[in-house]
């Protein structure tokens, strides 16, 4: 078992695109990939990323006022940047006026990037005592309209997560990994040299990536943990789509609480994990919890998080 | 079930949720819409269902682009 320090995760504010797009009714030529992804509904900003991130981060410093004004960190997690220098995590902490005193860094990773970003948060948290993981991107902008594939999953969104050392839980397995043979398969070129310099991704490719890759990790992740399948309360899974949730939640089996929400949201890229988490944080208090995020990279991380009090 | 290019073809029919006939033995991905990059996963998602995650040991199915190709690939990860 692994040794960790003891963090919590305090709120979690999240903000989607604000055009609803319902794929039926607004795409319906891609209507017939609703029963397939399991998504009936995706959201887009006519904004940036950024702005996303500002509404998440503007609503946490509402509801969390005296954490923000002492914050130690902020961990920007994107993939949609607008601007190559500097990184995203300056305009943010400018227009949400967050304290100078902090470090503000950004990671550069799209569907695992909340799993990693909270790994290096708890690192952190012991000297930083409160830290922002801010998730935002918005990939719909990166789209080629005419792709069903990614046109019919992906959302805009931003969350934020605040991070702090009150001893509530601790990380006591992870796992991950990390495919750079797979970059091609899931890619947006800077320039247009390459598809045009449209998000493309090698969807069965991805697929056969996640089944052969993420189910094991987590197992591995649990046995490094010295956890049953059966003791883990809850499985939250990046989600990406039915068509992988679905192996996955066979795989995991019938017993395996696997929260799916994605139905009205789509796939938020790193924001999926935060977003199921939203609302049910005080869970995490309860049980054992796995978090598993997956994709670009290609990459895949899972933690083991648990309780530092007494499970009873 | 038999693993022949008849069975091949209904399953793709199956997956992509086509009319029967569009799926012939010698049709190519290209060939047909529904055929994109979602409906290869509905594909590999079939073929798993009913050859029992096969496509776990046979990675050159992600790529495969035709009825024949996926036929081939079926028969080298039975035969392996």
């Amino acid at each position: 078992m692994s040794t960790s320090r003891p963090f919590a995760i305090e709120e979690i504010t999240v903000a989607l695109g604000e055009n609803v797009i319902n794929i039926a009714q607004d795409l319906p030529s891609f209507a017939p990939a609703i029963e397939k992804t399991g998504i009936q509904v995706v959201h887009e900003t006519s904004g940036s990323a950024a702005d996303l991130a500002v509404k998440a981060v503007s609503e946490m410093r509402t509801r969390r006022p005296e954490q923000i004004d002492n914050l130690g960190a902020l961990i920007l997690v994107s993939q949609s940047h607008s601007m190559h220098l500097p990184s995203m995590a300056f305009e943010v902490q400018d227009r949400c006026k967050l304290p100078n005193e902090i470090l503000a860094i950004d990671l550069n990773q799209g569907c695992s990037g909340f799993v990693q970003s909270l790994q290096f948060a708890v690192s952190l948290v012991e000297d930083f005592k409160n830290i922002l993981v801010v998730c935002a991107d918005n990939y719909r902008s990166k789209l080629d309209k005419s792709d069903r594939s990614t046109n019919a999953v992906f959302s805009d969104a931003a969350t934020a997560t605040l991070v702090s050392d009150r001893n509530a839980l601790e990380i006591i397995g992870n796992c991950h990994f990390s495919d750079g043979s797979g970059r091609a398969l899931l890619f947006q070129s800077i320039s247009k040299s390459q598809n045009d310099g449209f998000l493309h991704m090698s969807g069965s490719d991805v697929w056969m990536f996640t089944k052969r890759i993420v189910y094991n990790q987590i197992m591995q992740t649990l046995q490094k943990s010295n956890v049953l399948p059966s003791e883990v309360g809850e499985f939250y899974l990046h989600q990406a789509s039915d068509l992988v949730l679905k192996d996955l939640k066979k795989k995991l089996g019938p017993d395996a609480n696997v929260p799916v929400e994605m139905k009205l949201i789509g796939n938020t890229v790193s924001s999926t994990i935060p977003i199921l988490l939203e609302h049910r944080l005080a869970k995490l208090s309860h049980q054992i919890s796995v978090f598993s995020g997956f994709g670009v990279g290609l990459s895949a991380s899972s933690l083991v998080i648990r309780p530092t009090t007494d499970l009873g | 079930m038999e693993l022949t290019l008849k069975t091949v073809t209904e399953l793709i029919t199956k997956a992509l949720e086509v009319e029967p006939g569009i799926i012939q033995e010698s049709t190519r991905a290209s060939e047909v819409e529904e055929w994109d990059s979602l409906g290869h996963i509905s594909i590999l998602s079939e073929i798993d269902k009913i050859f029992n995650n096969i496509t776990e040991r046979c990675p050159d199915l992600a790529s495969a682009n035709s009825v024949k190709e996926i036929y081939e690939s079926l028969c080298d990860a039975m035969n392996s």
